[in-house]
């Protein structure tokens, strides 16, 4: 480009695939008298420079082999397909998708495509590209998260919603899904063009329509937006993560617990506490959350010794997953989807435990890394990790777990 | 239901077929060739030239055999080859019907 030659940039108002909607829209462009630029297209953005913008006549033709520019090709037209063009007068001036951009300034340069049925044919190599990329979107976006969240030590569908927001879940499944649909559209659009071609329908050059326009531009926007968005909350989640921001220290945690803690389990008349790693949030915390599908959660850790009332000491760690879930249903499928990851985390060693009957509508013990214990009790799951470290007489699971199960109250 | 892609051979395929039929060519020389043959009756864009000879090599109707600076040579093949007579042989049958209609018109209206 010519040092100050004005130069101006526009978002194509239509896909890729949409022949007919570029050809109608660069001849608009040049009608106003901008030309788009010898590989003007550059992430997604035409640059256009004033020209001699008589008699241009723009054409599309679909890329045989891949158009990206990282092909071997490198996204421009074989040398040989460049030279004939411009025997007949036809300049190669920019790539999109994968579709290359051609145009003429000669009123009787012949067709660059003359035979529908042979541009049907280029258009379903396309068409095949972009089934191929269907599928492979469809493994990546759609088939590897979901194997994640139920054969890996995610758990399942609710403890991943509950755990990352069922919001933010949602927002990801939906940006996912984005990809797949696009793709789809595309090759089915590509479908339709070519069995219009085939059936020897030609093209039309035709811009879109102000509305059509409008349509494309939107989803644009929402999918940046929405992108955005996703960003932001994910690197805020994840430095809240790394930086413990997100957890309470319990020396300064003032809130009323729903269920049995360390000095609950010590028993009555329990006296000095000696957190045993001291104040540090890794190890002594609790974090709060809210969910659509589990309106109150609650993470608590706990390492402590503390004094019984007959001088003996009950030291240990304590860890508690507390969900208050939106229904029972829901709850049901939390208390699963623990069971299901700590059978995958501990893949060699979950050996199931006796429990006595405990005051719940379902139970299941078991020791992975210390002896464990899932619960229900109507729209309240509760997972508990106990283990001890004192001298003094242990509590047995049946104890600590029916203390906790006892602990928590339906409909608080 | 629409025919599928190259399934028939159109004209430009056709002549594309005829013009290899006479000994290895490069594209431009195809279309030199076609322009000479049909003395300018037939356009082929070429865009729609390179979309045939793409799909011929697909196909296995001709193959490279040579790269010269910016220029590829190509060769049709026996399967080419086959497939040029067959059409050679279809247009044959279709111009005789034509003409044994006109000669049968031209009788019935001398009778």
């Amino acid at each position: 480009m010519k040092k100050g030659e004005r130069q101006y940039k526009r978002l194509p108002p239509c896909p890729a695939y949409d022949m007919e909607g570029m050809e109608g829209w660069l001849a608009r462009m040049a009608r106003r008298g901008w030309l788009l630029r010898k590989d003007g297209i550059f992430a997604g953005v035409a640059f256009f420079a004033r020209g001699e913008t008589e008699n241009v006549r723009y054409r599309l033709t679909a890329a045989l082999r891949s158009a990206s520019m990282w092909a071997d090709g490198g996204g421009v037209p074989d040398a040989e397909e460049l030279d004939l063009g411009a025997k007949y007068g036809w300049e190669y001036v920019a790539t999109r998708g994968e579709f290359y951009i051609y145009r003429t300034f000669d009123p009787d340069a012949r067709e660059l495509n003359t035979e529908p049925e042979v541009l049907a044919a280029a258009v379903e190599a396309v068409r095949k590209r972009q089934k191929s990329a269907v599928f492979s979107t469809f493994f990546w976006a759609i088939v590897y998260p979901i194997f994640c969240i139920l054969f890996r030590d995610w758990g399942g569908f609710f403890l991943v919603a509950v755990s990352v927001h069922t919001w933010l879940f949602l927002l990801t499944a939906a940006l996912l899904l984005c990809p797949l649909l696009s793709s789809l559209r595309a090759a089915v659009r590509l479908g339709k063009l070519q069995k219009r071609l085939q059936s020897g329908g030609a093209l039309t050059p035709r811009a879109p329509s102000k509305r059509q326009a409008g349509v494309y531009f939107g989803r644009k926007v929402a999918v940046v937006l929405l992108v955005l968005v996703w960003v932001c909350v994910t690197l805020s989640r994840w430095s809240a993560g790394v930086l413990d921001g997100d957890k309470t220290p319990l020396a300064r945690y003032g809130g009323a617990l729903p269920f049995a803690t360390l000095t609950d389990l010590a028993g009555p008349g329990a006296g000095e506490y000696e957190p045993t790693f001291g104040t540090d949030v890794r190890f002594n915390y609790v974090r709060e959350w809210t969910d659509w599908l589990s309106p109150r959660n609650i993470k608590w850790a706990e390492h402590a010794a503390v004094t019984r009332a007959g001088g003996t000491v009950l030291e240990g760690g304590l860890y508690v997953d507390y969900h208050e879930a939106a229904s029972e249903w829901v709850a049901a499928g939390l208390m699963r989807d623990y069971i299901r990851r700590d059978s995958r985390r501990w893949r060699d060693s979950p050996t199931p435990m006796e429990l006595p009957p405990l005051d719940t509508d379902e139970a299941r013990a078991y020791v992975g890394i210390f002896p464990t214990v899932v619960f229900r009790k109507g729209n309240i799951v509760v997972r508990a990790s106990f283990y001890q470290t004192g001298e003094g007489p242990e509590l047995t699971l049946a104890e600590w777990a029916g203390m906790i199960a006892g602990s928590v109250e339906v409909g608080r | 239901m629409p025919k599928k892609a190259l399934e028939v051979l159109t004209e430009s395929m056709f002549y594309v077929l005829m013009a290899l039929s006479g000994g290895p060519m490069c594209g431009i020389d195809v279309a030199d060739f076609i322009d000479r043959r049909t003395g300018g009756r037939l356009q082929v864009g070429p865009a729609t030239l390179y979309t045939v000879l793409a799909k011929f090599e697909g196909e296995k109707y001709i193959r490279e055999v040579s790269v010269q600076g910016r220029k590829r040579t190509y060769r049709i093949t026996e399967k080419g080859l086959t497939a040029y007579r067959a059409e050679l042989e279809r247009l044959r049958r279709c111009v005789a019907d034509a003409e044994a209609l006109e000669q049968e018109g031209e009788a019935h209206e001398k009778g």
